[in-house]
């Protein structure tokens, strides 16, 4: 009352104005941080066993790697190791998921970059004078990739096959012409169950077999309630 | 012609431009202005005739308060476009033109039919107190009606701001 | 000391003597000296005024306990300067939807009449550019008629906050004309004049904030407010307001305002320091600078005002000059006649 209170902030500031200032004068004085303060994440590529599982672990897929073999111990090197820092979220769980310790957060926090690619780190341990097997990565990938692509134009064959001449498509997964006849009605023009019947027959004649079975059964019931 | 008359006729013509102004323009806004200019132009007039403290309340009054009051409540009571918000009313052209000049001609009747009594060099240098003891003295009773009239302004505008008590 | 004291009015009368010498009339020589006079003033004000942005920015940075501008020169003294270049520098915008004539005109016509204040301040002993017999008075009438180029300004911007900004300037700046007017009328009476240089001398014995304490205290509530400042900066309030009545000015035109608002502070300073601390009058240092050294003290109070108290709502803004500030500026003025009668 009567002013007391402004007399009183009046006298809060004043103390203010003599004590000492909490400003950081951050290029020239560094800040100090404490141990588990979490900056950068950096790989010591020493310590990679290349076992996948900080890749594993994140779930932010920042972390991604290539491996070799070696040509005499067959063991398994480092080829690059990368680290998309613009998607970490710092959740520390590859810290924690990496066996040797080889992943570890640094106090680094000065991220700024000029262009989206150098917020990357990118590691290539020196692999010279080390014999590599010739299985790379990338080969084995599209080796996979050419199998898949070969079985999906078998199912499209398959399809057209069945579409064009069933009874003699068809006559493959069940005994006689007729029960392949039948079951040409029973699909009809269902475009999935003819392309779930083509891929078992390319893949798994036997289990198409089954189904094909299942199916006249299925459709004789129909027939008698019918 | 000396220079003081030059002064006047620049302070004349300073303060007849400012007015017509105020007539002239077609922003409302802008007349407003245009009368602080004229007031200000009247208290320069004051000045030359050496009537400083009249001068000096006339800007303070008129031009500071007075005509602020008058474009605060143009501006709060406007409502369409700015720009032609002080028409010029065209009907009444002669008739207003014949009660001007009327107007004119019994102002300079006035001052013809004066005779007025020059003082060569009469500096007068104590004028707030001459003032103060003409208002005190033999003009109390005037000077005490107008702040019994203004106190009167004051308690009506109270009343009317307050609106009605409900009971 | 005696030269020291009298360096400025012998300075002056050198020139004239000079000028007269080298065959001028004697009008022509005092008009010469006033234009001077002028400059000299515009020159103080815009020097002194890099000098108040700084100690501003740089108390109100140690009471919120960060350093302030520590960058350019020593403490930062060059910030301002670095400032004021790059608002010279800055691109002249000037929104399509504006009044032209009256968004140009609002920042000339408020620096012109805060430079004007500074005619009848005493800086010394005979140092008043003019001696006005009704000093005080003019300084008021004048000091009202910044509130024309506020609300030029707002209404000029088309903006809604720049208009809301300048009425609320406007109709704080007349509210609290009343009560400042009446608190130096206080002073006034006591010095039987209203003239600056016969109000000091008046001072010589006793400073007159201590014996008019009410009226100082009304007088420097009222000031503040007239100047806008915090905690009644209410006509700028940048949380609601964006920048009041400035929002739509930039570089120079913004400058001359903030130029307008520190000049109106040292004016309004210096006459505080006239009317109740003596003004020019004080010990062992020449006349010249005392007042300086007193308007700065006062103005480090505005500051650390400004910085501690948080912003005054409108409407008690207002109750606060109507309701209090005027009945207690008239009873002091009725105690004061009061006494001086009495004493007579």
């Amino acid at each position: 009352m009567w002013g007391s209170g402004i007399l009183k902030g009046l006298g809060i500031t004043f103390k203010h104005l003599w004590e000492r200032k909490i400003t950081e004068q951050y290029p020239e004085e560094r800040p100090k941080l404490y141990p588990r303060f979490r900056g950068r994440l950096m790989l010591n590529p020493e310590k990679c066993i290349v076992c996948g599982m900080c890749v594993k672990s994140c779930p932010n897929n920042v972390l991604s790697f290539t491996e070799a073999r070696l040509k005499e111990s067959k063991k398994k090197v480092l080829t690059s190791y990368t680290i998309d820092h613009q998607y970490c979220m710092f959740c520390n769980l590859c810290v924690e998921a990496c066996p040797t310790n080889g992943l570890y957060f640094s106090h680094d926090f000065e991220w700024a970059a000029f262009k989206r690619e150098d917020i990357k780190t990118v590691y290539e341990p020196d692999l010279t004078g080390l014999e590599l097997l010739a299985l790379e990565e990338g080969e084995k990938k599209s080796a996979e990739k050419e199998a898949e692509d070969k079985l999906l134009k078998g199912v499209n064959a398959m399809i057209a096959a069945i579409k064009k001449n069933p009874a003699r498509a068809l006559s493959k997964v069940v005994e006689s012409e007729e029960e392949a006849l039948k079951l040409s009605e029973i699909l009809g023009d269902d475009e999935s169950k003819i392309k779930k019947l083509a891929e078992l027959m390319v893949s798994d004649k036997e289990k198409a077999a089954k189904v094909a079975k299942a199916f006249l059964i299925k459709g004789q019931k129909k027939e008698q309630e019918g | 012609m000396q220079l003081s008359d030059l002064v006047f006729y620049a302070l004349a013509a300073f303060t007849i431009i400012a007015a017509l102004g105020v007539v002239a323009l077609p922003n409302i806004v802008h007349s407003a202005l245009c009368l602080v200019l004229t007031f200000i132009g009247v208290a320069g007039i004051y000045f030359y005739l050496g009537a400083d403290f009249i001068g000096l309340i006339q800007i303070l009054a008129y031009a500071g308060a007075i005509s602020v009051l008058m474009i605060f409540a143009v501006m709060l009571l406007l409502s369409r476009d700015v720009s032609e918000s002080n028409p010029s009313h065209k009907k009444g052209k002669y008739l207003a033109a014949l009660f001007s000049g009327l107007f004119a001609f019994l102002l300079a009747l006035s001052i013809y039919s004066t005779s007025w009594d020059l003082t060569e060099g009469a500096e007068i240098v104590d004028s707030i107190g001459k003032i103060a003891y003409m208002l005190m003295g033999d003009y109390v009773i005037a000077f005490e009606a107008a702040a019994i009239l203004l106190l009167a302004a004051v308690i009506g505008a109270v009343i009317l701001a307050r609106g009605e008590e409900k009971r | 000391m005696k030269g020291a004291e009298t360096f400025f009015v012998d300075l002056a009368r050198a020139i004239v003597n000079g000028l007269e010498n080298m065959g001028m009339s004697a009008l022509g020589a005092e008009i010469i000296l006033l234009i001077i006079k002028f400059a000299c003033i515009a020159g103080i004000v815009t020097v002194n005024i890099i000098i108040l942005i700084w100690l501003e920015r740089k108390i109100s940075g140690f009471i919120q306990l960060r350093l302030g501008p520590n960058r350019l020169g020593p403490w930062g003294v060059f910030q301002t300067i670095a400032d004021a270049i790059k608002l010279l520098t800055k691109e002249d915008i000037i929104p399509s939807q504006t009044d032209k004539i009256i968004f140009r005109t609002a920042p000339i016509v408020f620096i012109i009449i805060s430079l004007m204040l500074y005619v009848v301040l005493p800086f010394g002993d005979g140092m008043a550019i003019v001696d006005l017999n009704l000093g005080v008075l003019y300084f008021i009438s004048v000091g009202s008629l910044g509130t024309i180029a506020l609300l030029m300004a707002g209404w000029g911007s088309n903006n809604k906050w720049s208009l809301l900004g300048a009425m609320r300037s406007v109709a704080q700046m007349i509210s609290y004309e009343i009560p400042l007017v009446f608190s130096l009328l206080a002073v006034v009476m006591i010095a039987g004049s209203l003239n600056m240089s016969d109000i000091v001398n008046a001072q010589d014995k006793i400073w007159f904030v201590f014996l008019q304490p009410v009226a100082f205290i009304t007088y420097f509530i009222a000031a503040t407010a007239e100047l806008n400042r915090g905690p009644f900066d209410m006509p700028e309030a940048e949380q609601e307001l964006t920048a009041g009545a400035y929002t739509e000015y930039s570089g120079m035109r913004w400058a001359l305002f903030f130029l307008a608002e520190y000049t109106n502070l040292f004016a309004v300073s210096a006459l505080t320091a006239i009317m109740f601390f003596g003004g020019f009058k004080g010990p062992f240092l020449p006349s010249w600078l005392w007042l300086p050294i007193k308007a700065y003290i006062i103005m480090l109070v505005f500051f650390w005002l400004k910085w501690t108290l948080p912003r005054i709502r409108m409407d008690h803004l207002m109750a606060f000059s109507w309701k209090v500030l005027i009945p207690v500026t008239l009873a002091n003025l009725v105690v004061t006649g009061c006494v001086l009668h009495f004493l007579k």
